[in-house]
């Protein structure tokens, strides 16, 4: 039964296309199974998700629904089973196809843990540099001129200033001088330095405390103010940060589409059992 | 299982000869003065506080501001490096620091810990059953016939179905997961129940089924609860009282609702505002499935 499933979403996706221009990462038909060849479990069946330039879609369920594999998917992190993802028209196929390496450029990701996705041996202005550096060496010089160096660092302060630290105060400073909140906002900045097209940020607020939360949420709401045509995906449970936040949410329930609407819409007017259980157990 | 079928089930449970023989009063943890640090830096600074019979306390403070090492102390669980003063009394014993075997006495018996991350609070060797069970086999004089009785009920208690009894850690779900350490926390019937944020790595939905089956339970038992979280809902939900801690002192303390409507303190008026901006706007009576 589960091969049936599994040939039916490969035959799916095939005839599957973006929607439109202004979409920025399609993904269609996507399927993930888990475990060992006797014991399977998929963990996503026959998703389709669109994201477009400048709107912030947020991917809400509970744990385990799929939340994570399928952004993984969707960013290149990890790889489905069955369905295609498509970055700008271009097919993610393997990570030296063009639309994957394009992908990287353009894209910034925020993991769950700040102190396991910050090298605790870099200070954060190195760590947010990283990304550019590296840019600038890849440009065809084997080092970064003096003037890169300059450009590299106005761009890290910049970046600081922009997720509220101060970057005097921080451009120094190691993860384990930090809060979670300040030390997940240097990876924040460390995603945006490079003015990335489009961001991941899954679970941002998981892992810090309710005051750092807020801290996240108004970096988070000042980037999308700074770039409006920045597109943004946000895993979370957090349905209080996703309302102020998101312009449109999809609800996963066991790997599949439950659900997806207009934020306003779809909080106020949930039409799924599953959804209105979320917002009841959120909105306590 | 109703609430008046589960707190007889639960009074019928408890014979006279595996009670704790310990606290008769009404007071359950008395802690005066208790200042503690590490490495020369302060993480707990004159902290008194009280937990009188059937109460159900919350402890709220930023990251760092020594919830958990108030915990530790409490539970006798410091780094051997801390300096600790003050006095601790729980169950009618005071408790010196140092005391590794009076505090061993305690926990697990007198006091039941429920903690954060439960995958990794568990041990992973050792099946549900087992888990459940190593409070019982540590404390009490019970034949195995007896120890598989109780812990096949408190398995059912806590809405575990008896066919997980054989299973590991890593084959359940984070809830599941949760309600074995619930479960491992109640066997004994203990008389203080210790929450160290027991449903942050929990979504919304398992949470809340957490926090009701834990305060059911616990009200049930007519146990105490001392409940560490950051999550205010959370805390209005579980707890009748409430602490707030910065930087190592208690600076405010006062019932829950009132102490969330009308916090005195610039710190707590801080961390009350912070959960405001968090909390979803909708109506959750327009959203019950």
């Amino acid at each position: 039964m589960r091969e049936t499933n599994e040939q039916t979403a490969m035959r799916k996706h095939e005839s599957a296309e973006p929607s439109n221009g202004t979409v920025l990462l399609a993904a269609r038909g996507i399927c993930k199974f888990f475990g060992t060849r006797t014991h399977r479990i998929q963990a996503l069946h026959d998703v389709d998700m669109d994201v477009r330039e400048g709107e912030c879609v947020a991917v809400i369920g509970g744990s385990g629904c799929g939340k994570t594999t399928l952004t993984r998917i969707m960013f290149g992190l990890d790889t489905a089973d069955a369905g295609t993802v498509r970055y700008r028209g271009g097919l993610l196929a393997g990570p030296r196809s063009a639309a994957m390496r394009q992908l990287r450029v353009e894209s910034g990701i925020v993991f769950q843990n700040p102190f396991t996705s910050l090298d605790p041996r870099w200070s954060a202005g190195r760590s947010i540099a990283e990304g550019l550096v590296v840019r600038a060496a890849r440009s065809g010089r084997r080092r970064h001129s003096a003037g890169d160096g300059e450009a590299i660092d106005a761009a890290v302060r910049g970046a600081l200033a922009m997720v509220g630290l101060d970057p005097d105060d921080f451009i120094g400073r190691y993860p384990l001088d930090m809060s979670g909140g300040q030390a997940q906002r240097v990876a924040i900045a460390r995603a945006m330095v490079a003015q990335p097209r489009i961001m991941l940020a899954d679970e941002p607020m998981s892992a810090v405390d309710v005051s750092g939360r807020v801290q996240i949420l108004d970096a988070l709401t000042e980037i999308r103010r700074r770039q409006p045509h920045m597109a943004m995906v946000i895993v979370s449970h957090d349905l209080g940060v996703v309302q102020q936040l998101a312009d449109r949410i999809v609800v996963l329930h066991d790997g599949r589409i439950e659900e997806t609407g207009a934020t306003g819409d779809l909080l106020a007017n949930p039409q799924s059992a599953y959804t209105k259980q979320l917002i009841a157990a959120a909105a306590w | 299982m109703n609430r008046t079928d589960m707190k007889d089930a639960m009074a019928q449970d408890v014979d006279v000869a595996t009670r704790p023989q310990l606290a008769t009063s009404g007071e359950i943890l008395r802690v005066r003065d208790l200042s503690v640090q590490i490495a020369d830096k302060t993480v707990l600074d004159d902290v008194t506080l009280d937990i009188g019979a059937s109460e159900r306390v919350g402890l709220i403070g930023a990251s760092g501001s020594g919830k958990s090492m108030l915990v530790k102390a409490i539970t006798g669980l410091l780094p051997r490096a801390a300096r600790v003063g003050g006095d601790i009394t729980m169950g009618g014993t005071r408790l010196q620091a140092g005391d590794d075997a009076a505090f061993a006495a305690l926990r697990g018996r007198y006091v039941g810990l429920v903690f954060q991350n439960p995958g990794a609070a568990l041990n992973p060797v050792l099946s549900v059953e087992q888990q459940v069970c190593l409070p019982l086999r540590l404390h009490y004089d019970l034949d195995a016939g007896e120890r598989r009785d109780r812990v096949m009920t408190m398995l059912e208690r806590v809405g575990l179905p008896a066919s997980l009894a054989g299973s590991y850690p890593h084959e359940l779900s984070g809830g599941q997961q949760q309600r074995v350490g619930i479960a491992t926390a109640l066997i004994t019937s203990p008389r203080l129940i210790i929450a160290d944020e027991p449903t942050t790595a929990l979504d919304a939905i398992v949470q809340r089924s957490i926090i009701d089956l834990l305060v059911s339970l616990v009200e049930s038992a007519g146990a105490s609860m001392l409940f560490i979280t950051h999550d205010f809902a959370v805390l209005s939900r579980a707890t009748t009282r409430c602490m707030v801690i910065d930087r190592g002192r208690i600076i405010e303390t006062g019932d829950t609702a009132a102490l969330l409507h009308d916090p005195r303190q610039p710190q707590t008026r801080l961390l009350v505002n912070a959960a405001k901006t968090l909390t979803l706007n909708v109506n959750p009576e327009h959203h019950h499935a």
